[in-house]
């Protein structure tokens, strides 16, 4: 029941401390994801965001354990219920999967399985429950209905490929929460669909999360869908957190240079013709990480002792932490929303 | 930190050039060269092996099983059989690499016309191929030359005609994926022929797959040759080629099993280099990268 | 010959069409009945200045990349006619599109199918150079250097081949590509959504750069509505085919007319974590191009639908200076 990571008091319901995931190739060891600590409480959006390398769907699949070899997780913990799920056996895991902890994937194509129906696939998910045909039967019907399916009794007869893409993502909610997990893990949910699509089922996870009270971690690289979504976030990068804070704070006064770089980097509302201010360089080598700061080849601010240690997470205001050594210096960077607030929102 | 260009550094290269050398990089490869090395030796210098003449008859030492002399035996003429088991070699390859080749380049030309252009060519290809894939083909080889009589070059004729068909089909089916990419549309974008596209755009990234399959289409022929020459209508005696050494020990096999044995082996040690070969190749192509 | 129409439009789309029939089965082709097809533009009119960069917004199904390759002539246009500085390049033979083709050039989305994995940088470009004969061969060197230096590639990298750069580097490589017949006109058909979001942003700049430097006129193409705001001066939005409005970028975001663009931008995730909205943009999914609605084809998901909507198409109109909406109400602000 630790108040470090939150304003108010929550119930935590899941601790991750240090999770490390590294991918053991022929000639090179890819550190997928390095240290990672955050926790989840319970009635919870927790937003984790990063680029392409950053680590953060390994970091989910790595809660499930279904990191594929030649990944390994070789560190850390992870509490939930009492329970280390690092330490689990592979029996009590497959107890946690879907139960407890529920994922929801990018693709639903290739998520959902093309030769069996939808009312099987959701049945299927049913299967441990000792319920009977029936009772399987008119779950999924309420389920398909609940994630806002119309027609379902008609549609559970149908294959994915009848599917639209969106109705093909409320499928894959319908399937996760069959068995009311008390965990939703949205890997990337919406970066495949159409806007108005992604508005609906953005909406609609939020909607569940209320009236199921569950606690929801969303993956994604979109900052927008984490202004709509979350209450807490954590900005990754190069398989570490580099900051987290509440969404608002994040917002307001970001206090990381990948976070300050990232949100100059987007087009918001600004004049015409003002360049955008991206982040310079390349994306980093997750096989050969410099020493020190993984950000610091691309960083404005880097010193020598950037480059010499990694800097771990200090507290910049209550409940915001950020790795680096200058966050006193970064005060002064406006978040996007100030930009907002000077052109009356946009 | 506004700086006046937007470019204020270049750009340089990613990722290294794979440091893995092809030959460490798959073992079927490297096997398959191996054998093949050595098999193609004795098919350009059969002398490696060969101590005697392999047509020259020694009646007394007919039938003699493996001895010093003769570490393959000897067969019902007193042939040695190392001999001409070795000088078989250059025959069957032979047949397996020129039997391969006009196939290989007709089927891809069709194929790639097939599916490049699509439209009635692509109609009626299909149409060809669905009735020639119906029957196997050996089956189909054997009747073309039942028909045309017996002899090396009807054997060729024979494969020629129904070969091309595998590999119509799998290079159109190529074509058709890389058809749609966009650096092809880009190749269109800029007003290239239609030539020139598929030479220099399209060919370069079907033909991979077409050379695996012709690597083991080789394996194909040499058993389409050997089963001609064991049914007694492809090559002609003496010329010894493994089939039809197989077929003349037949009748022996109870009392000199190495007459046919023996050569059934060294199609199998060929046919087994060359499926390797073409593995390895395969191998090559995934390991390559986009 | 190279006059602009007096109205000064580089380009002018009047009617274009667009479809893609469906397989029948056969027992339709026996009954005759007619091919379904997919109508992926039906019946698009714009036009373009020169220097100008129009924004083509819209959802997946829209038409927006099938009219993009209808202008090049990528695709064979069902109907209607496009013309570049006056000239109808619907009508061109073979030979004279191929030398059209210099002036107008497309950089695509997916930087790892773009670029041709067998060939080197150099012998990508070098290609476009001597088969379009731009510049004798002793230049061509210096020709190349200055390619790669303009889209921020170091020369040294010429002999190395696509799979070795990341995708951002291989969208310079694209642009690079596309610069090298020195085009007057660029389609950008979703040129950053492949990137990632600090790569958009130097990817962005260099377009915007370029555009400047060269003078070029340009389609961006994007379902990102930050970034058409952006990067626009005017922007045209597309619906099952057909373009419902089209206006400056700035009176159209503060002042959308048609009922899909307001659906557009509110359904976009703002950037502000305080404006957070509990109701759905718009209900539904977006209707398949293969049976549209009759009348107006947006009126099943349309809050101010009417029974004229539902019986009658409403044409392109200009409702105001700059401003053309296709819509029953267009004249009442929404």
């Amino acid at each position: 029941m630790s108040q470090v990571e939150g304003r108010r008091p929550v119930e935590l319901l899941l601790q991750v401390n240090g999770l490390t995931t590294y991918f053991f190739m022929k000639d090179a060891t890819v550190r997928a994801v390095d240290g990672v600590t955050f926790n989840l409480g319970t009635g919870e959006t927790y937003g984790i965001v990063g680029e392409s390398g950053s680590g953060k769907s390994m970091t989910l699949k790595s809660i499930l354990r279904l990191v594929p070899p030649p990944g390994k997780i070789i560190g850390g913990n992870i509490e939930y219920g009492g329970l280390d799920l690092l330490a689990l056996s592979p029996a009590q895991m497959r107890l946690i999967r879907g139960r407890e902890i529920g994922m929801i994937f990018q693709e639903p194509m290739t998520a959902l399985n093309p030769v069996l129906s939808i009312k099987q696939q959701i049945m299927e998910s049913l299967d441990t429950e000792g319920m009977s045909y029936q009772e399987k039967l008119a779950r999924a019907v309420e389920l398909l209905k609940l994630v806002g399916v119309p027609s379902a009794e008609r549609r559970l007869e149908e294959y994915p490929h009848q599917f639209s893409g969106g109705m093909r993502q409320r499928a894959m909610i319908a399937i996760t929460l069959a068995r009311q997990p008390k965990i939703l893990m949205a890997d990337e949910p919406t970066t495949a669909l159409d806007v108005t699509v992604q508005d609906q089922i953005l909406k609609l996870i939020a909607g569940l999360k209320d009236s199921l009270g569950m606690s929801v971690i969303l993956v994604t690289h979109d900052l927008g869908v984490v202004a709509q979504m979350c209450d807490r976030v954590a900005v990754m990068y190069a398989g570490k957190i580099v900051e987290t804070a509440d969404t608002l704070s994040l917002f307001s006064s970001p206090r990381h240079p990948y976070t300050i770089g990232l949100m100059g980097s987007l087009p918001h509302g600004r004049e015409r013709g003002t360049k955008l201010r991206p982040i310079k360089g390349f994306p980093p080598d997750l096989t050969s990480l410099p020493e020190g700061c993984s950000f610091a080849p691309r960083c404005e601010f880097a010193t020598v002792e950037c480059r010499e240690a990694c800097p771990s997470a200090t507290e910049v205001a209550p409940g915001h932490m950020a790795s680096c050594y200058h966050t006193a210096r970064l005060v002064e960077f406006k978040g996007i929303i100030e930009h907002a607030d000077e052109e009356g929102g946009s | 930190m506004g700086r006046p260009e937007s470019e204020p550094q270049k750009q340089t290269t990613l990722t290294v050039r794979s440091t893995i050398p092809f030959w460490k990089r798959s073992l079927a490869l490297n096997i398959g060269v191996i054998i093949l090395s050595l098999v193609f030796l004795v098919g350009f210098f059969p002398g490696v092996l060969a101590r005697c003449n392999p047509n020259s008859h020694n009646p007394d030492l007919a039938l003699q099983g493996p001895s010093r002399d003769h570490p393959l035996g000897t067969d019902n003429y007193g042939r040695d059989m190392l001999s001409r088991i070795a000088w078989g070699t250059r025959v069957d390859l032979q047949i397996g690499i020129i039997g391969m080749m006009v196939p290989f380049i007709t089927g891809s030309t069709i194929g790639v016309l097939a599916g490049y252009y699509g439209g009635w060519i692509d109609q009626v290809l299909m149409r060809v191929v669905d009735v020639v894939v119906a029957f196997p083909f050996i089956v189909l080889v054997i009747a073309i030359v039942a028909v045309l009589g017996p002899g090396i070059f009807n054997l060729y004729l024979a494969i020629s005609l129904v070969g091309w068909v595998a590999f119509a089909r799998l290079i159109r089916g190529e074509v058709l994926v890389v058809k749609n990419l966009d650096y092809i549309n880009a190749a269109r974008a800029l007003g290239y022929s239609d030539a020139r596209i598929i030479m220099r755009h399209v060919l370069p990234n079907v033909l991979g797959s077409s050379v695996v399959f012709a690597a083991t289409d080789v394996v194909s022929c040499m058993l389409a040759g050997a089963s001609m020459s064991f049914l007694g209508l492809g090559v002609q005696p003496p010329i010894p080629e493994w089939g039809a050494l197989i077929s003349d020990g037949r009748v022996f096999m109870t009392s000199a099993w190495w007459m046919a044995a023996l050569p059934g082996v060294a199609l199998a040690i060929t046919g087994t280099g060359f499926s390797l070969l073409g593995d390895g190749l395969a191998d090559l192509l995934r390991t390559k990268g986009r | 010959m190279n006059s602009e129409p007096e109205d000064g439009s580089l380009l002018r789309v009047e009617g274009l069409k667009k479809a893609f029939p469906l397989k029948q089965p056969v027992i339709d082709v026996l009954l005759r009945k007619p091919a379904l097809a997919v109508k992926a533009v039906d019946g698009v009119s714009l036009s373009m200045r020169r220097g100008e960069t129009l924004g083509l917004v819209g959802e997946s199904g829209c038409g927006k990349s099938t009219l993009a390759r209808c202008i090049l002539r990528l695709e064979e246009p069902d109907a209607g006619k496009v013309t570049f500085e006056g000239q109808d390049i619907t009508r061109m033979n073979k030979r004279e599109l191929r030398q059209q083709r210099k002036k107008m050039q497309i950089i695509f989305q997916d930087p790892y199918s773009s670029l041709n994995p067998r060939m080197s940088i150099r012998e990508m470009l070098e290609e476009v150079l001597t088969v379009h004969r731009i510049c004798p061969p002793a230049q061509v060197a210096s020709r190349l250097a200055e390619l790669l230096e303009m889209v921020g590639m170091s020369p040294d990298t010429m002999d190395r081949f696509p799979g070795e750069f990341s995708g951002g580097q291989r969208q310079r490589l694209g642009i690079a590509r596309a610069l090298a017949v020195d085009p007057e006109f660029i389609i950008a058909d979703e040129p950053v959504s492949s990137l990632d979001v600090s790569i958009q942003a130097q990817i962005i700049n260099l377009l915007a750069d370029l555009q400047r430097l060269l003078s070029l006129t340009v389609l961006f193409i994007s379902h990102d509505l930050r970034i058409i705001r952006h990067i626009t001066d005017c922007v045209a939005v597309m619906y099952l085919g057909t373009v419902v409005e089209m206006a400056q970028t700035g009176a159209l975001f503060d002042r959308p007319y048609h009922p899909y663009t307001t659906v557009l931008l509110a359904a976009a995730p703002a950037l502000d974590p305080r404006a957070r909205r509990k109701e759905y943009a718009i209900e539904g999914e977006p209707p398949s191009p293969i049976n549209l609605p009759r009348g107006c084809r947006f009126h099943p998901r349309c809050v101010m639908a009417t029974a004229k909507c539902r019986e009658e198409e409403p044409s392109m109109r200009q409702v105001e200076p700059g401003r053309m909406v296709s819509c029953h109400f267009s004249n009442k602000v929404s």
